[in-house]
């Protein structure tokens, strides 16, 4: 990997639809592509990797226009026309968010009114301006105010939606006619049997696994686990009072998760316990994406307060580093590299950001490492013993009838 | 054997006095010489004099602000045209306010909104009828109104303001301080109706530029310089001062200002994307106490 083909640490699509690369280590950001009006539908809303060696950027646009950078050769190309061609329509339905899967080719794009267009592009050629899908694309109708899509990178064939009044739903995008693989129940009713709202406002599959772990505008964190039996969240807890907007999970340790809010407020939270393990400063304004490094404990959050925030987990709780970028940002993504220390080999790292890295072994929180290595061994003892032990059923008790007043009312 | 006993070591109180006397007559002394030679210096060398020193102040040592605005950069540039005042800004909507207060409001604060309405051109008073905010926004952005302010008062003294502007926000939420209606300030003037000219002082980082922007556009474009009526707004270490005069130029140098109407102190809160949702906004800004008032040269607007 030259340092040439990738030069930057992040990259940061902003409401004016300026895409930036930034260096973390001098703190500069340097504009990719070139706006020069006002236009509202250039807005990026949303970044993937083109490819696994992330080397190509797709940026999705406000109304639905997908445009794909290719940092090695610096050529941009237009994959998807604007959602409507009428604009009054187009602007109710903005591009949530976009995958875009290397084997298989497949460009999926979530709408806001719940469409996910799954569009097959066989090879993308940088000397056309504009290309078009090789097949007819797939369409999955999602269901109304969808907020969030997330593209499972183990199976390579799942993505999870959700949205307000819109559960989680887990489809296979090879089969879209048939309903999803899995739908979630929502949470039982609280303690004045009121129904609990639905409103998903992130969603993401756990690397190396099917879980998923999503975000509410309601503040709550949820694991949900398709595999099992239960449709209701298998964990859930909740982190202040505000819509969770951002969140990602921490590499290597499938409970904890980093989140952000409306406020700004940014904490790691361990979803087994039901706490913060530890909450981060500096965010002035509400977060709209988190992204862990590929290969290090380190995050980067950015937000409609113009600043990206980069964090380390093992140190202190205010940003490593904070780089100023003029205009509100929708969207980040961290590449592979790290500029602050580019002498030690990093570059043969983990592209994905999967469970087989390791994110304590190159920093220098060495209690980190041993902490981490002495959970791992006990984690596996424990679970031969779990495994050795009989399953023993328990009974359900009956409920006294004098126990439940308000429900014996509401059957009758 | 000479060891010399510094002031604080003598025990005795009456001589220990005696001694910090002469001390700080000595040390005035010497201050009044430097002072007078420093004139004589002036006097003598005319223009050629060296420069007076300036005060230390926390604002000339402001902790430097990265987001201060640079009129010259694109990317902000491309950024305030695409906010939503700008279509104030490119002439093509005409301000139109709503004022009106929390619930059973007191005589005060209803003073203090009858003063607004006079110092706004083309506002207007209503009774809040125990509305909700998020019913009142639909309903006022239907009718047209630019913008909402929303007088906030604890125990029967004003000490909120809410400026939210329609249809699309952004919503800035204030404390208002130290508020003087017309007839508590002496010697104040008669206010015409003309309508104003409007100056914004001192807001310079990208913050500041969103405030400055939602305050002039309370206020018509094109005021009438027959009214010489200013309305100011000036930041000064992160609050805004709210004053009205009337100017009148004594020859080419000097002016003499008449005071008018209202004062009020504001600090900014919060400023919020969108119409006025607290519970399920996206906040642009917080004031967050424990974290961002860490030093006191540090100022955000």
């Amino acid at each position: 990997m030259a340092d040439d083909d990738f030069p930057f640490d992040l990259y940061t699509g902003s409401d004016t639809g300026f895409l930036k690369g930034c260096l973390l280590s001098n703190k500069t950001a340097t504009q990719i592509n070139q706006i020069e009006e006002p236009k509202k539908e250039l807005g990026i809303t949303c970044l993937a990797w083109g490819n696994d060696e992330r080397s190509v950027i797709c940026t999705g646009c406000k109304y639905g226009r997908v445009y794909c950078y290719s940092l090695k050769s610096a050529s941009c190309v237009q994959l998807h026309e604007d959602h409507h061609s009428d604009t009054s329509q187009s602007q109710k339905i903005a591009l949530k968010e976009i995958r875009y899967s290397e084997p298989d080719l497949n460009l999926i794009s979530a709408f806001s009114n719940g469409l996910v267009k799954v569009a097959h592009f066989e090879e993308i050629s940088w000397e056309e301006g504009e290309n078009t899908p090789s097949r007819p694309t797939h369409e999955i109708g999602a269901g109304n105010d969808l907020y969030c899509m997330d593209f499972n990178l183990n199976s390579r064939t799942l993505i999870a939606t959700g949205g307000k009044k819109n559960p989680l739903k887990i489809w296979d995008i090879t089969k879209p006619d048939q309903p999803p693989t899995f739908t979630a129940k929502n949470v039982k009713n609280d303690w004045l049997n009121l129904h609990v709202p639905v409103w998903e406002t992130k969603v993401q599959f756990i690397p190396g696994g099917d879980k998923v772990i999503t975000g509410t505008g309601y503040a709550q964190i949820r694991m949900y686990d398709p595999s099992s039996v239960q449709r209701r969240p298998v964990l859930e807890m909740k982190f202040e009072e505000n819509p969770i907007t951002a969140l990602s999970v921490r590499p290597g340790v499938e409970h904890q998760v980093v989140v952000g809010n409306t406020l700004g407020n940014i904490a790691l939270l361990d979803i087994r316990k039901k706490g913060v393990v530890k909450s981060f400063k500096g965010s002035r304004g509400g977060v709209t994406d988190i992204k862990f490094h590929p290969s290090r404990p380190v995050f980067a959050s950015c937000g409609i307060d113009r600043f990206v925030n980069c964090f380390d987990l093992e140190q202190h709780k205010h940003p490593l580093y904070s780089v100023y970028m003029h205009s509100s940002l929708n969207c980040l993504l961290f590449s592979s590299k790290w500029s602050p220390d580019d002498s030690a080999g990093h570059d043969d790292a983990t592209i994905e950001g999967s469970d087989n890295l390791e994110p304590t072994a190159i920093s220098d929180g060495v209690e980190g490492k041993v902490k981490k290595d002495f959970h791992e061994d006990e984690n596996d003892e424990e679970e031969d013993v779990w495994k050795s032990m009989a399953v023993v059923k328990t009974k359900k008790r009956k409920q006294d009838s004098n126990f439940s007043p308000i429900r014996t009312k509401t059957k009758k | 054997m000479s060891t010399t006993i510094t002031m604080p070591e003598i025990k005795n109180k009456q001589r220990r006095g005696e001694v910090y006397k002469q001390y700080k007559k000595e040390k005035r002394k010497l201050k009044m010489e430097e002072k007078k030679k420093r004139k004589q210096e002036e006097k003598e060398l005319g223009s050629e004099a060296p420069p007076k020193k300036k005060p230390k102040t926390i604002e000339n040592m402001r902790v430097p602000d990265e987001t201060m605005v640079d009129p010259a950069n694109k990317e902000t540039q491309i950024d305030l045209q695409m906010d939503e005042m700008a279509s104030y800004f490119n002439q093509e909507t005409t301000p139109k306010i709503l004022i009106t207060t929390s619930d059973r409001p007191t005589t005060r604060t209803n003073s203090f909104c009858k003063e607004l309405k006079k110092v706004i051109p083309n506002s207007f008073v209503k009774y809040r009828r125990g509305l909700d905010l998020k019913k009142i926004i639909p309903q006022a952005s239907e009718k047209e109104f630019t913008d909402l302010i929303v007088v906030n008062e604890d125990r029967g003294e004003p000490n909120g303001l809410v400026l939210c502007h329609l249809p699309e926000g952004p919503t800035a939420e204030f404390k208002l301080l130290n508020m003087k209606l017309t007839k508590e300030i002496k010697k104040v003037g008669e206010m015409t109706d003309h309508t104003p000219e409007v100056n914004i002082h001192n807001f310079n980082t990208r913050l500041g530029v969103t405030i400055g922007r939602m305050l002039t556009c309370l206020f018509p474009r094109g005021p009438n310089y027959h009214g010489r009526r200013v309305v100011t707004f000036h930041n000064q270490r992160d609050y805004i001062f709210f004053r009205q005069h009337r100017y009148q130029f004594r020859n080419a140098e000097r002016v003499n200002l008449q005071e008018l109407g209202p004062r009020f102190i504001l600090k900014l809160r919060s400023l919020q994307k969108g119409t006025f949702d607290s519970k399920f906004g996206m906040y642009e800004w917080v004031h967050k106490r424990h974290e961002m008032d860490t030093s006191r040269r540090k100022f955000h607007l």
